[in-house]
C-alpha cells in the first residue's frame, strides 16, 4: 500500500535486547520501512535488530528517548520519499495494529500530530495499573492546560508526526518530557492533533512511577530555558 | 533580610536558567563582573575585616560575618548556575555534532522496503 510506503515508523532503543526482536518482528509484518535508532546501548540490541532491518543509526553516547527521536526527525527531513514519520516504543508495550490505525486516521484527516491514549477505550483503561491511572489523569490535565488542548493521557510514545509537524520539531529536551515538547509545538503552531485509542501491554520493562519525579523536573527545566 | 536573600538567589537562578538561548558573549561580560566584583570583595573583607560589619549595618544585616557567608553563597550559587547553563549550552552542541554524524554514517546503508 502507498501509505506504508510512504511511512516511516521510527524506534528509539536504549538496552532493548529482550523485546526489541519481538517488537520488529510484529511491526515488519505491516511496516517497510522501519528505522531503529540505538541510543548508544551496550547490551546485544543492535545485533538483534539486525536480523529484522538494516536501517539503524546508531549514537555514540546515550542522549535518551528525546534526543534519538529527534534524530529519527533530522533524518526524516534528508528524505523526500515520506510523508509520514511514527514513533514507537521498542519495549513491547506499544500494538502495530494500533500504529496502522493511528497512521490511517492520520491520513484519512490530514493531522499534523495523531497520539494515542489509553484513556479512550474501557479495556485500555481497565488493563492501566491503579496509581499509574492516576498519575498519567493529572499529566493529562496539566499537559492540556500547558498546551491548550485537550489531552486525555499524556507521555504514549505511540505517535503519527505529518511532514509539517517534523519540518517543525526541533526538540530541546532529550530525556523524557519530549512528550510534552512535541505537544506544545503542535499547539503553538495551530496544527490539527487528534487522540486515537491505543492499548498498552504493560511489562517489567516499561517506565516505571519514580521516572515521573524524572520527567516533572525535566519539564520544569524546558519550561525555564524555553523562550517562545 | 533572610527572605529577600532567598528570593535574590532563585530569581538569579531563574535568570540563568532562561538564558540558555542568550549567546556566550553576551553574558560574559555580566559574567566577569560578577567575578571581578567577588574577588574584590573578598580581598576587601581580608583585608579591611570590620568593613564587612559597617556594610552590614547599613544594609541592614546583623553582623559582617553574615554578609560574608551570604556573599559566599551567592557568589558560588552564580557560578554553579554560570557552569550549568555551560555544561547544558555544550552538550547540546555536542549532540547536534554526533547527530549529524549518526545520520550521515547510517545513509550508505539505509535501504527502503529492507526488511528481512
Amino acid at each position: 500500500m502507498d501509505l506504508l510506503k510512504e511511512s516511516l515508523i521510527i524506534i528509539p532503543a536504549y538496552n532493548e535486547e529482550l523485546s526489541i526482536g519481538e517488537t520488529l518482528k510484529s511491526l515488519s509484518k505491516v511496516f517497510t520501512n522501519i528505522l531503529v535508532v540505538d541510543d548508544a546501548s551496550t547490551d546485544k540490541t543492535v545485533e538483534i535488530a539486525k536480523l529484522y532491518t538494516q536501517n539503524i543509526i546508531s549514537h555514540l553516547y546515550n542522549v535518551g528517548q528525546g534526543g534519538a527521536i529527534q534524530t529519527a526527525i533530522d533524518f526524516f527531513q534528508t528524505k523526500t520519499n515520506y510523508k509520514y514519520l511514527i514513533t514507537f516504543d521498542a519495549d513491547g508495550q506499544h500494538q502495530t495494529e494500533d500504529a496502522y490505525n493511528l497512521l490511517k486516521e492520520c491520513d484519512k484527516k490530514n493531522y499534523d500530530l495523531v497520539i494515542g491514549s489509553r484513556f479512550l477505550s474501557k479495556k485500555s483503561i481497565e488493563n492501566i495499573p491503579k496509581t499509574k491511572r492516576q498519575i498519567l489523569k493529572l499529566a493529562a490535565i496539566f499537559e492540556s492546560k500547558l498546551s491548550n488542548l485537550k489531552m486525555t493521557d499524556a507521555h504514549v510514545g505511540l505517535r503519527v508526526l505529518s511532514k509539517k509537524m517534523c519540518s517543525l520539531t526541533k526538540l530541546q529536551n532529550f530525556r523524557m518530557a519530549h512528550s510534552t515538547e512535541i505537544l506544545l509545538i503542535a499547539s503553538r503552531n495551530n496544527l490539527t492533533v487528534k487522540e486515537e485509542p491505543v492499548f498498552i501491554k504493560y511489562n517489567e520493562y516499561g517506565q516505571n512511577i519514580l521516572n515521573s519525579f524524572n520527567i516533572i523536573l525535566d519539564l520544569c527545566f524546558f519550561l525555564l530555558s524555553d523562550k517562545k | 533580610m533572610n527572605y529577600a536573600f532567598i528570593l535574590a538567589l532563585i530569581m538569579m537562578t531563574t535568570y540563568i536558567v532562561s538564558s540558555l538561548k542568550i549567546p556566550n558573549a553576551k553574558l560574559r561580560p555580566l559574567e566577569r563582573l560578577i567575578a571581578l566584583s567577588s574577588l574584590f570583595l573578598a580581598i576587601i573583607f581580608t583585608l579591611f575585616p570590620i568593613s564587612s560589619s559597617w556594610i552590614a549595618f547599613h544594609i541592614n544585616i546583623d553582623r559582617g560575618t553574615d554578609l560574608v557567608v551570604y556573599t559566599y553563597i551567592a557568589s558560588s550559587w552564580i557560578f554553579l548556575n554560570i557552569l550549568y547553563r555551560r555544561l547544558k549550552l555544550l552538550e547540546d552542541r555536542q549532540t547536534n555534532m554526533m547527530r549529524e554524524f549518526a545520520i550521515l554514517n547510517s545513509q550508505n546503508s539505509f535501504k527502503n522496503d529492507s526488511i528481512k
